[in-house]
């Protein structure tokens, strides 16, 4: 009897156990644990709206996981792009996305059209599934070098202004920002005083502080505040989100395709190479039979030039790389010609005016290059034999060199075409098929190597004692040639290669933005008529003393001036206030 | 009784249904490790001389994991560690067998069929006998700690016959610090950076016998680093 009482209760724990296993799974299956429906929600604070082409956009970017928005992004990229609506021009660029709030910088090109332009910014898991959480916010860039235009283009449906609901519940945290004055002398010193509410006592506020002054152009240039931006994407985010994520790092995919017919070049097998002068850094894939390929580039990778040809061809082969370039699509509303009232030309004029006496008296700071700490993998660390043509006699080309100090290695000639021979010592035989790196990119030209001599080569190195295994290739050996000026020959580049500019903008320490956060003091005696009087993307507002005051001065520019805080609190509540004060 | 035992082997099986399903939409984590496994490359690997009798290597082919110096981790690969030459040695789907460039790992884990780890391997540089300079070895993780212990799985050729005997060696690191010890008492209390008295207290009382046993060191350094 006691045994049957022990089985029963025994079983009527594990049925417990069981159940209370499907509720938390089926919980997190249509909660809040399930990654699959944290689609990110994005906003973009800009230091102000009205640029000169050659001018710093400076931003802080607030990631959150839709439903779970204490949680980093899963997605580790976050892309920008800047759509001139006139010209359909897109500028491109991305950012590392390792925590919830970063903030970074990017220089507008010189060239740029003067006119309005879209700036979007979005993950590629949101390009994919929910293209309806893009932030986008719109812009106006002027230039110099050009008139500046009495009308603009800007998409019809810009016009509508979203205008949902940016206010936030009694209890959860709220921001006040005010201003000691109403009036401000030029040259005088701002006090701003920003406060949050209901801030718990371990909870900190994550702000951006923007100050500048008022544009003739608020019914265009749109903003929404984070409050308005995030609630609006709560109504529309109940789509889950699968594909597209990029939760390690930078996925560069595309196509191979034959450049005759369009086909796909089935199972291509793809080197991806950048040019170094201390060892190979290459990664191999192989393509599957639509052509698709992928490769996953850490930060070792950015801002790098990559190269990218097809493995296992001696001569140039005759394809196209279609890589996806992870843009938007324009926006199919037509665009609408707006023309410009006189006080809008005005002050249009007034900017550029303000650039030009920057552009004249700033003294321009140059920044030391951080250095990255990721290292690319070289899986050729250990070669057989290193050879310095500078401690030999000097030799004037290839055939000499390999004939007087590499005997392992013969130049041959045939129909005035070179190839190279590698003596494998596994083998115990000279043979052709070696992979060949200059400058550690693979390199096929080997009528190009043998016119290189001592003065162009600075190293040689040799992997011959064992075949040399690349992803399904299979290599007799390696010859890694490292020459003085570390450059691949254009020509070369242009016919075997696709080259492809891996552009990261920086973010954080990387970036120095002290420029735009002038001192209470005055020091340098340049005319001084900054619009935009102050940018601090790094605000913190702690919840044990739940306020802060920001000083700054202004400058000799008499006009209304905005000062907007946007942020977010560290249990993700978004935070938004604006102030305006006059200067007379 | 029988309709609650029903009631669970639904729900436990319901249960699992969602888990595979779960699982079928980790896409991306394996197209990531995909790329990976592909992409390894590497000297091809020959075995040196057959005629030697002896273990060469620590382990049968086994599933591990690599860490590379970049940062990334490769899971699922076919390793093995060959102890005679100190490399690590890949399966590829070819059935062709690969060497790991050393420089390009900080370390692998291997696991067992029941996906426990078996050994975990550790790039460290240390300062051989009868060489000038030091070298980058992979030593096996015995205790992480403070007070770390390593032992690098030699095995070394017999000069009187054709045979490989296991030669392994003992490495107790603390920070930068390190010192190579054999498995004694007095070896580990000779150790100048580990406290005699502390370490002798503890040796006896867990009564721990140290004589030539491998176990009862990591039981002894692990009580240290507590």
């Amino acid at each position: 009897m006691r045994t049957r009482n022990k089985i029963q209760i025994f079983t009527f724990i594990l049925l417990i156990v069981a159940i209370n296993d499907l509720l938390i799974y089926g919980g997190s299956i249509n909660g809040s644990d399930n990654p699959a429906n944290d689609c990110e929600k994005i906003f973009v604070h800009l230091d102000k709206t009205v640029y000169v082409a050659g001018e710093n956009i400076y931003y802080k970017v607030y990631v959150i996981n839709g439903n779970s928005p204490l949680q980093v992004p899963e997605s580790k990229i976050l892309y920008f792009s800047l759509s001139e609506h006139k010209s359909g021009k897109q500028i491109s660029w991305r950012i590392n996305l390792d925590k919830n709030a970063l903030h970074g910088s990017y220089q507008l090109p010189e060239n740029m059209n003067a006119g309005i332009y879209q700036l979007a910014a979005y993950t590629n898991r949101i390009r994919e599934n929910l293209p309806e959480n893009i932030f986008s916010q719109e812009l106006i860039v002027l230039n110099l070098a050009k008139e500046t235009p009495d009308s603009i283009y800007m998409s019809a449906s810009d016009a509508v202004t979203d205008s949902k609901s940016g206010t936030v519940p009694d209890d959860q945290p709220n921001i006040r920002i005010q201003s000691l004055k109403a009036v401000y002398n030029t040259n005088d010193k701002v006090a701003l005083e920003i406060t949050v509410d209901n801030l718990h006592l371990n909870d900190t506020a994550y702000l951006s502080l923007s100050v500048t002054n008022e544009t003739p152009f608020s019914g265009i240039l749109h903003s929404a505040n984070i409050i308005q931006q995030f609630n609006r994407i709560g109504e529309i985010n109940d789509r889950p989100c699968f594909s597209g994520l990029e939760n390690y790092t930078y996925i560069l995919s595309g196509r191979v395709l034959n450049k005759d017919d369009g086909t796909p070049v089935r199972n291509a097998k793809i080197f991806l190479a950048v040019v170094d002068s201390v060892s190979p850094k290459i990664m191999y894939t192989a393509g599957d039979s639509d052509g698709n390929f992928r490769l996953y580039l850490n930060q070792f990778y950015d801002n790098k030039e990559i190269i990218l040809q097809l493995a296992g061809y001696a001569e140039n082969p005759d394809i196209l790389w279609d890589i996806e370039k992870k843009s938007i699509p324009d926006s199919e509303s037509p665009d609408v010609s707006l023309p410009l009232s006189s006080e809008q030309v005005a002050f249009l004029n007034r900017t550029k005016d303000i650039r030009l006496i920057e552009a004249v008296y700033t003294e321009r700071m140059i920044s030391k290059k951080v250095t990255g700490t990721i290292s690319g993998v070289s899986y050729f660390a250990c070669p057989d034999i290193i050879i310095i043509p500078a401690d030999y006699t000097e030799m004037n080309n290839f055939k000499e060199l390999t004939v007087n100090i590499i005997p392992a290695l013969r130049l041959k000639n045939n129909y005035d075409n070179y190839y190279l021979q590698l003596f494998n010592i596994s083998n115990k035989a000279l043979s052709e098929n070696n992979l060949v790196l200059l400058n550690g990119v693979p390199f096929n030209d080997i009528n190009y190597i043998a016119t290189l001599g001592t003065r162009d080569i600075l190293r040689i190195e040799i992997i011959n004692s064992s075949r040399f295994l690349a992803g399904d290739l299979t290599y007799d050996g390696v010859i890694s040639v490292y020459t003085h000026d570390n450059k691949i020959p254009e020509t070369y580049i242009n016919s075997h290669t696709m080259v492809f500019q891996n552009t990261v903008a920086v973010t954080d320490a990387e970036n120095k933005y002290d420029e735009n956060v002038v001192p209470v003091r005055r020091q340098s005696r340049f005319p001084d008529f900054r619009n935009n009087l102050y940018w601090n993307p790094e605000l913190k507002v702690y919840g044990n003393n739940n306020k802060v005051t920001v000083e700054f001065t202004t400058s000799l520019l008499a006009d209304k001036f905005n000062a907007r805080i946007e942020g977010i609190t560290s249990s993700g509540n978004p935070l938004s206030a604006t102030v305006s004060f006059n200067v007379k | 009784m029988k309709g609650v035992f029903f009631c669970m082997i639904m729900l436990f099986s319901f249960q699992n249904g969602f888990t595979q399903t779960d699982q079928a939409k980790d896409g991306p984590d394996e197209a990531y490790m995909l790329n990976f496994q592909k992409g390894i490359m590497g000297i091809e690997y020959i075995v040196p001389d057959i005629s030697y009798k002896g273990e060469r290597y620590y382990n049968n082919w086994t599933y591990g994991d690599i860490f590379l110096t970049s940062g990334e981790r490769i899971t699922g690969l076919f390793l093995r560690y060959e102890q005679y030459l100190d490399q690590l040695l890949w399966l590829k789907d070819d059935f062709r067998v690969g060497v790991i460039c050393k420089a390009c790992i900080k370390g692998f884990n291997l696991y067992n069929d029941s996906n426990n780890i078996i050994a975990s391997f550790v790039k460290k540089r240390i300062k051989l006998e009868l060489e000038s300079d030091s070298t980058e070895c992979l030593l096996q993780l015995l205790v992480n700690g403070e007070y770390s212990l390593y032992a690098r799985r030699k095995v070394s050729r017999l000069p009187d016959a054709p045979k490989l005997a296991d030669d392994t060696r003992y490495y107790i690191f603390n920070n930068d610090r390190y010192e190579r010890i054999k498995l004694y008492p007095h070896d580990l209390l000779s150790v100048s950076f580990i406290d005699k008295t502390r370490m002798r207290s503890i040796i006896k009382t867990n009564r721990i016998k140290l004589r030539n046993d491998e176990k009862e060191f990591i039981r002894a350094i692990s009580l240290y680093n507590n």
